[in-house]
């Protein structure tokens, strides 16, 4: 169906993407980048078509910020009905679906609380450009605010905005209950003036949510039985951080982060933004004054001992993240898949390592000899023995000690053999546990090897971070490639504007948003258009894969530091992991050692002390 | 802070802290049912979950459970978002214990309730929604009774929206008895039960969405319901 803008131009309106309360969204035929509002209160009113007029005419820069409309459009060519306007389609997801840590992780998986913070300051910065050009958002929630990948974000939904022009005030009609400040909970919103302090809770609210892992600042756990539901909740000033409340409703949830994890100075805003006095006229901490903060905790972060994606205030106690970690069990900010090593393990720790890693070996261990305590022992204990073959009056008589010295003798070499061979056997023993816990170690030491050789390769052409470098550039082009290819050019049979509506409404757009996963999980996409739409993404990567070129030098490019950092500290943790093993396994032989030492130390006592008699006896007439 | 904490939902309630709107859903499986009846019912639960699953925000914010009542009264699944949600394949068979459900479900909603806050996440009012196409087999026994004070009370002190929905020729009277006095039940047209979910999960969107105080703005539900004259 053609609509006109004020140009005279037509339009095609193509199908419905969205659907709201005043009106519904629908796609522009062929222009991507512009989407249509027709409102269901068709043909406006003078006076909407004056508002949205004003919208039309606001100074170009504000749109870097605002969504706001380009043009009315009209039913017919002689622009008599206006029906609704012409607005810039935002990419972007709702602010929500980053500060809930679930749809965090599945829409901004590389946001870290950094990311956080300066998406915080980016709204902040966006309030301050809005309330300097006397515009008031009104009804500021969850959804009216898209943020794109990079952390900058629009404001949409601009036609309920207040705004004054030329001694005329349009107001902004609406509200979220959620969102709406304690002194208008309640309160009609028709033709009410809505205040920068009223904006100042909705923006205190959002930056909270950002800073404490998607937590309301008016939800904790109740203190009194009744039902104490959001919006009463806000209505009673009840914020659940308060360290001093006038009167306690609520506690701060069990695992959310501490309210002493960000600085003083913030800490006080959100007081100021929260409690009850911050009704009164311009109490509430303004845009500029959370740029300011914003930025100083910007530039006061620091990593975590345990992660490299835990980032938070330097000055908390413990990294909240790690507490909730362990508390709730809820990783917040995992690593995600290739995220840069902490920073001891850099590059320049790798010169130690592979030394380490080839010196490490498993030897035999060597009996010794036994102490001077045990020899005597033996010596005695030899001494009393023979004692016991004669009784002490017949040795006196010459003829029988000779006998006897003949007789021991024989006597005292079976011994000395049979002490050989103990003592042998000993030496079997300890060849035997050498081998086998040597077979324990060996799969270790190899690895620990080999591992050195990669951590010396680090870096050559043939390593494994260069590899790395390689592939990432080839799936970035590819990426880049696929974001070029728009679906609503690529004539897939029974692919009509209706199903690209919806694909535009669930963010499909190029061939690079396609997946098998986002089209069957699309209402009305069965298995031979997600078919054909799946063939037209592979013919175009086959097309990229034929004419794709890789770099010739990547020893600059910054993500090789990256990637080799990535590996060094793969290869550090992983070569420590081997140390530890071959330790243990050290230690373990070690002990098994000494008991067949102490074993083979008796022996040899006795073997010494037979021998040392056995020469004595053979010295004697 | 020394409280246990049950393992499971404290995860999700620790990692998706926005606030809850839950709704507790009483399906009369009972003989009655058997037939075409059951299986609109099956596709129409199938496609609630699936509706409920696309709204980015309403799958944040919704919990849905569900109670059966037939040869016996079941929790055929337990509070969850709508996305992680396996909605069970039901049979016809057995009597009609609805006040039995009722109090069932009551009780599945005050533990979750119970939950919601010791994890300080704060919760709109909360849904229980009864489709039945019989008489109830238990109107002489004590779980009637509580049902029906359950449901009062529950109305009366905002704590609850009850809403009952007819299916064929189930008995009115009786089931109006169980509805709160300012919302009595409503006729379902035919086997609509496709209509039917998509109005609940519409109404659940904006109930979720702008958080429901006094006035509850809710969408027409001529596309299911039939005008008794």
């Amino acid at each position: 169906m053609p609509v006109f803008d004020e140009t005279g131009r037509a339009w095609d309106l193509g199908p419905k993407i969205a659907a709201g309360g005043e009106g519904v969204v629908h796609q522009l035929v062929h222009s991507p980048e512009y989407c249509a509002k027709v409102y269901h209160a068709a043909p406006l009113s003078a006076f909407k078509q004056a508002k949205l007029r004003t919208l039309c005419g606001l100074p170009k820069e504000l749109r870097e910020t605002l969504a706001l409309p380009l043009s009315l459009i009209f039913s017919q060519k002689s622009r008599e009905q206006a029906i609704g306007v012409i607005l810039p389609f935002v990419k972007g997801h709702d602010i929500f679906e980053l500060y809930n840590p679930q749809s965090r992780r599945e829409h901004f998986q590389k946001a870290d609380f950094a990311f956080l913070v300066e998406t915080a300051r980016n709204l902040s910065i966006a309030f301050k450009v809005l309330h300097e050009n006397g515009i008031v958002m009104g009804d500021v929630n969850e959804q009216n605010i898209k943020v794109r990948p990079d952390g900058t974000l629009s404001l949409i939904d601009c036609d309920s905005f207040q705004i004054d022009r030329y001694g005329q005030r349009y107001h902004c009609n609406v509200g979220t209950p959620l969102w709406t400040p304690p002194e208008l909970q309640g309160v009609s919103l028709a033709e009410l003036e809505r205040t920068a302090n009223h904006d100042a809770f909705g923006l205190a609210q959002l930056i909270f949510l950002l800073l404490f892992a998607g937590r309301y600042p008016f939800a904790g756990k109740p203190l009194t039985s009744e039902p104490l539901p959001p919006e009463a909740a806000i209505a009673k000033f009840a914020f659940a951080f308060d360290p001093t409340p006038q009167e306690r409703l609520l506690e701060p949830p069990p695992t959310a982060p501490p309210f002493k994890s960000l600085p003083p100075a913030l800490r006080n805003l959100f007081l100021r933004a929260f409690r009850r006095g911050s009704q009164l006229h311009g109490a509430r901490p303004s845009p500029s004054e959370w740029v300011t903060e914003l930025t100083a905790l910007a530039g006061s972060l620091r990593q975590c001992a345990a992660s490299s994606a835990h980032l938070h205030w330097k000055g908390s106690e413990g990294c909240p993240w790690c507490n909730i970690l362990q508390t709730a069990r809820v990783e917040l900010f995992p690593a995600p898949p290739g995220a840069l090593p902490k920073r001891e393990d850099s590059l320049g720790l790798l010169n130690d390592w592979a030394p380490r890693l080839l010196a490490v070996s498993f030897e035999p261990l060597q009996f010794g000899l036994p102490s001077a305590t045990l020899q005597t022992a033996a010596v005695n204990a030899l001494e009393l023995e023979l004692k016991s073959w004669m009784p002490g009056f017949l040795r006196q008589i010459p003829f029988v000690q000779r006998n006897l010295n003949a007789s021991h003798l024989v006597e005292l070499k079976t011994r000395l053999s049979q002490a050989s061979q103990t003592l042998g056997h000993f030496s079997n023993q300890a060849s035997a546990l050498y081998l086998q816990n040597f077979a324990h170690a060996q799969p270790f030491l190899k690895s620990a090897h080999e591992t050195a050789a990669k951590i010396k390769n680090i870096g050559s052409p043939n390593s494994k971070a260069i590899a790395q470098v390689l592939s990432d550039h080839r799936e970035q082009a590819l990426q880049r490639h696929l974001e070029r290819q728009l679906l609503y050019r690529a004539q897939v049979a029974g692919l009509g504007q209706s199903r690209l509506a919806t694909l535009q409404s669930y963010h499909v757009i190029t061939a690079w948003d396609v997946t098998e996963s986002t089209l069957m999980a699309l209402p009305g996409f069965g298995m031979t258009l997600t078919r054909k739409i799946l063939q037209w993404r592979r013919l175009h990567e086959q097309n990229f894969h034929r004419s794709y070129r890789p770099p010739t030098s990547v020893q600059n490019d910054p993500s090789f530091t990256a990637a080799a950092q990535r590996e060094a500290a793969e290869l550090i943790t992983y070569g420590k992991l081997l140390l530890e093993r071959i330790r243990e396994a050290q230690a373990a032989y070690g002990s098994s050692f000494e008991t067949l030492q102490a074993a083979y130390h008796n022996a040899y006592a006795r073997w010494s002390a037979l021998e040392t008699r056995i020469k004595q006896l053979s010295a004697m007439p | 802070m020394d409280e246990q904490i049950p393992f499971f939902h404290n995860v999700q309630l620790a990692d998706n802290p926005e606030p809850r709107c839950p709704c507790v859903v009483v399906l009369d499986v009972s003989s009655s049912m058997s037939g075409d009846a059951i299986e609109a019912l099956n596709r129409g639960v199938g496609q609630f979950i699936q509706e409920l699953s696309a709204d980015s925000l309403a799958n944040r914010r919704v919990e849905v459970a569900i109670v059966t009542f037939g040869s016996s009264v079941q929790l055929a699944a337990d509070f969850t978002s709508p996305r992680s949600l396996i909605a069970p394949h039901f049979t016809a068979d057995g009597a009609t214990p609805m006040g039995e459900a009722v109090v069932r479900a009551y009780s599945v909603l005050e533990s979750r309730k119970e939950e919601y806050r010791r994890a300080g996440v704060s919760y709109f009012r909360p849904w229980m929604f009864l489709l039945t196409d019989g008489e109830p087999t238990d109107t002489h026994s004590k779980h009637w009774k509580d049902a029906i004070r359950l449901v009062h009370e529950g109305e009366a002190n905002k704590r609850l929206l009850f809403f009952g929905v007819a299916v064929n020729d189930a008995d009115q009277a009786v089931l109006n008895a169980l509805c709160p006095p300012k919302r009595p039940s409503l006729k379902l047209k035919g086997l609509h039960f496709g209509e039917l979910f998509s109005w609940l999960t519409a109404s659940l969107k904006s109930a979720s969405a702008s958080a429901p105080g006094s006035a509850i703005k809710l969408p027409p539900t001529s596309g299911w319901a039939s005008i008794e004259v």
